[in-house]
């Protein structure tokens, strides 16, 4: 099968004339909502070095949801905080990895992940589909700002540097590390891999895979409904986040990842507004993106930027 | 950790879940799912009935045309997501195979009465072999197996258990039926040399219960049930470290080394299969032609 290189496709993203307006308005809607955080020591899942917490916090449409939230055991009054975005499909992982570097961490699990799921389950397959016809009551409406709210969550919290946050993810991850740096400006280093929900159009004509598929399968069964799900999707779309983006930023990809286009990697990458970008791409590596190669410089990216001693 | 020895009853407790298994009725409900059907194959949604009694979930996608079909069973494991096709895999791979991806109790759709937490899903129940969550998420797999025999369109002597842990192992070793088996050393394998993490956290809070977790961990360790297994076996492992479970596998087996690219190791796993039921081209992601 023959295919344009991937640094050369176009994207057949547009942006809405009113994405800005849109996102402004849903970021004042939740500035309304108290966070009422409850945090709960998790005495099963601390280490000698980590100190794990049980996080529950409201979001908008009167959803609660949760997050583990690593401290080190040791440490100084300030830390840098790292946020992990998750993947599609995996369960939240608890970071105790960056709190043992010296990090406050936080694992965000939006609604419909395990922990965040009692009141919004589409489920998946299901999440990327679920009301794809409504901006307003898109899924990942309030996904998104379920992440972005960990924000304010970290700058409550007095053992947090508010000048050091940082984000990352991998997949999904990805997305949502892109949506999170476009949106808080708190923000002030980014790491993202194989970028999902970038691209979504895009994505669908270039791969057979879910969970791309989820949204050619609803296709196959509502075709009149194109014209609305490439509309929707517009307003959650990671390229169309891009210009909003600020801060120090890389993206790694791999040229054979089956899940998310490379393609779309590279038309995300291109719309970052970030004089400090940085792009990699790995050949020979699939979804993965390399990591096994790249691991030691997002840590080394981190510790510069968010001055890790 | 760790533990060596093989149980005394170590047979007779593999029997007792066979055995309630077969006093158990399958129950099958079986619906069709036209969202995730295609214009090369039919989905449905299965629901039926494992020991406990506890009902399970799972994806049932069939091929077009003439069966019947070789089979990829994908069990369940210690996540919450079960799709009807691996993430990443061509979509076009259901037109060729039939694909039956459950969900064991505690995952996604088999979620009630029991909503399996992640993690913790390990050490649920682990004091004592008769009340580990394993048990019956090993017999969930089992269930799988009885239920696709049911299946006309299942081609008997192409019929693939899918899974890189432990637990694919451990349904080949007790279903004979399974032909051939993609599996790699998980948590219980790891048990007998270190200890896998949520055990870890486990045993930090509760030091005193080590004896009975190494003792129940005992009977979910790979090498003792591998000598039953007889299927073609691809294991994703290093050679050496799986030394003592390639000794006393049953059947043949392919050891190899994951080149640490999920497009190359799943580019192989893909020819692998397809070589294996006797396909001369093979199905992939259009990133991986």
């Amino acid at each position: 099968m023959s295919r344009i290189p991937p640094e050369q496709y176009r994207s057949t993203v547009t942006r809405p004339e009113d994405f800005d307006a849109f996102w402004d308005d849903l970021l004042a809607q939740s500035a309304e909502i108290p966070l009422n955080a409850t945090v709960e020591l998790v005495p099963l899942r601390c280490t000698p070095e980590v100190e794990v917490y049980d996080v529950h916090y409201d979001s908008i449409d009167g959803v609660r949801i949760a997050g583990w939230y690593c401290l080190p055991h040791t440490r100084q009054e300030k830390l840098p905080a790292m946020v992990h975005m998750p993947g599609y499909k995996s369960d939240p992982s608890i970071p105790t990895g960056s709190a043992r570097e010296g990090y406050a961490a936080f694992g965000a699990a939006p609604r419909g992940k395990v922990r965040s799921n009692q009141q919004f389950n589409p489920g998946y397959p299901g999440l990327l589909t679920h009301n794809i016809v409504d901006r307003n009551t898109y899924s990942y409406r309030g996904f998104y700002i379920d992440a972005i709210r960990i924000i304010d969550f970290l700058l409550s919290r007095d053992e947090v540097d508010s000048k050091r946050i940082g984000v990352r993810g991998g997949s999904q991850g990805g997305g949502l590390t892109i949506v999170t740096a476009a949106l808080r400006p708190e923000i002030r280093a980014a790491a993202v891999g194989a970028p999902y929900l970038c691209g979504f159009m895009d994505a669908i004509a270039l791969t057979h895979t879910y969970p791309y598929q989820e949204i050619r399968d609803y296709l196959r069964l509502y075709p009149d409904r194109e014209q609305a799900v490439r509309e929707t999707v517009a307003y959650f779309d990671g390229v169309n986040f891009g210009p909003r983006i600020t801060c120090p930023i890389m993206v790694y990809i791999g040229l054979q990842d089956n899940v998310c286009p490379p393609e779309t990697g590279y038309a995300a990458y291109n719309t970052i507004g970030s004089e400090d970008k940085h792009f990699y791409a790995y050949d020979g590596h699939g979804h993965d993106a390399g990591g096994v190669h790249h691991s030691a410089l997002i840590d080394d990216f981190f510790k510069t930027h968010l001055s890790l001693a | 950790m760790p533990h060596t020895s093989r149980p005394t009853d170590f047979d007779a407790y593999w029997e007792q879940v066979c055995h309630e298994l077969t006093t158990v009725p399958l129950a099958v409900e079986t619906e069709h799912l036209p969202i995730r059907s295609t214009e090369f194959c039919d989905c449905y949604t299965v629901r039926f009935t494992s020991i406990g009694p506890y009902r399970l979930f799972g994806y049932l996608s069939i091929p077009h045309g003439d069966g019947p079909f070789p089979t990829l069973l994908l069990g369940p494991g210690n996540h919450s997501v079960v799709e009807p096709l691996p993430q990443g895999d061509a979509n076009e791979k259901r037109g060729r195979f039939l694909i039956f991806a459950v969900a064991g109790r505690g995952q996604r759709n088999a979620d009630k009465p029991f909503a399996a937490p992640f993690p913790g899903l390990m050490t649920e129940g682990i004091d004592a072999p008769e009340t580990y969550i394993f048990r019956g998420i090993v017999a969930d797999w089992l269930r799988g197996v009885d239920y696709l025999l049911t299946r006309q369109e299942v081609d008997r002597s192409r019929l693939a258990a899918v899974k890189q842990d432990d637990l694919s192992l451990l349904t080949a070793a007790l279903r004979p039926e399974i032909t051939h088996l993609i599996t790699s050393p998980g948590n219980f394998y790891t048990a007998r040399a270190g200890t896998p993490a949520e055990v870890a956290d486990y045993l930090r809070l509760y030091p005193e219960r080590q004896g009975l977790v190494e003792r129940t961990l005992s009977y979910y360790d790979p090498v003792f049930l591998a000598p039953a297994v007889n299927a073609q076996t691809l294991l994703w492992a290093d050679a050496e470290a799986v030394k003592p479970l390639t000794q006393v596998l049953g059947g043949e087996c392919e050891v190899r080394m994951s080149e640490r690219s999920s497009y190359k190791d799943g580019l192989y796993q893909e020819q692998w299969i397809s070589q294996q039921f006797g396909f001369s081209d093979v199905i992939v992601p259009a990133h991986w032609q």
